[in-house]
């Protein structure tokens, strides 16, 4: 069900060109990776991922890396340090250690999360509280333009 | 080469966007195809295929080498190594076999692995040495 999550979005950039493919019964990557949109992992990796779209760790993937993505579904391994700007999922067979910051997690039943969580936004509020009741107001007023507008 | 005996190859990793850039160490039992930048060092047991948007800068070990983008490195090979017409190479390049397709550039220095293995014996005049005393 979740690779179809993941091929959804995939289809639908134009641009979503295969620019690395790695084949076979086993790889182990170490280092840093800077990806501008997603990477589905069914293998070793270690280091530092910045990704600008949607990580993928597939049911054999097991990743030890600090990792600053958008969105995130878990359904292998992971340990580290997960920044996520938008939703971060485990899978029922997702295994996770560390640290996730993020807006939105979701632990499938009988995935496994040992570690703490630190909301974004929050951290955001207590630096600079004016932005936070901002977004609301705007959406409620461009509801109301639409409605008039109608 | 063991996924073909174990049936389809499976896809263990895969990068989809515009652009990704990866450095560090990468061991790959068997394939790996490149369309993007990569840096440092790579171990393949199969075969590397630089696609025509890959740029590899990094010290290869592979069995083959398939070359369409930009590979500038040290590079060994116990099998065949192709640069096509679009493949340029830049470095140093160990292997058996180069076939390097009319309009493939490639700069840099060629060694036979056999050859390297056939003027290993250079010991000979050293044991005629020890002999005299």
């Amino acid at each position: 069900m979740a690779f179809e999550m993941f091929e959804g979005p995939k289809t639908t950039t134009a641009t979503g060109v295969t620019l690395l493919s790695v084949q076979g019964a086993a790889a182990k990557l170490e280092g840093k990776f800077e990806i501008s949109d997603s990477i589905q992992i069914e293998c070793e990796i270690g280091g530092e991922m910045t990704i600008g779209g949607k990580l993928l760790i597939g049911q054999n993937g097991i990743v030890r890396a600090d990792v600053h993505t958008v969105d995130a579904v878990i359904m292998g391994q992971y340990d580290g340090h997960l920044v996520a700007s938008g939703e971060v999922e485990i899978a029922a067979t997702g295994r996770v250690t560390g640290n996730i910051e993020t807006d939105s997690l979701v632990i499938a039943k009988g995935g496994f999360f040992n570690g703490n969580v630190v909301k974004i936004r929050e951290t955001a509020h207590s630096e600079s509280t004016r932005t936070e009741p901002a977004p609301r107001v705007l959406s409620m007023l461009d509801d109301r333009r639409l409605a008039a507008g109608r | 080469m063991r996924s073909q005996l174990s049936g389809a190859p499976v896809t263990l990793l895969s990068v989809t966007g515009q652009s990704a850039k990866l450095r560090g160490k990468f061991d790959i039992t068997d394939s790996v195809h490149v369309e993007c930048e990569i840096g440092g060092e790579l171990n393949v047991g199969g075969q590397l295929v630089i696609g025509e948007h890959g740029a590899v800068n990094a010290t290869v070990r592979t069995v083959d080498a398939i070359i369409h983008g930009v590979y500038e490195g040290d590079m060994v090979a116990t099998g065949t190594i192709e640069i096509s017409i679009t493949g340029k190479v830049t470095g140093n390049v160990e292997t058996d076999s180069l076939v390097i397709a009319k309009g493939g550039f490639f700069n840099g220095t060629v060694t036979k692995k056999t050859h390297a293995a056939a003027t290993a014996p250079e010991y000979v005049p050293t044991e005629r040495v020890a002999i005299s005393f």
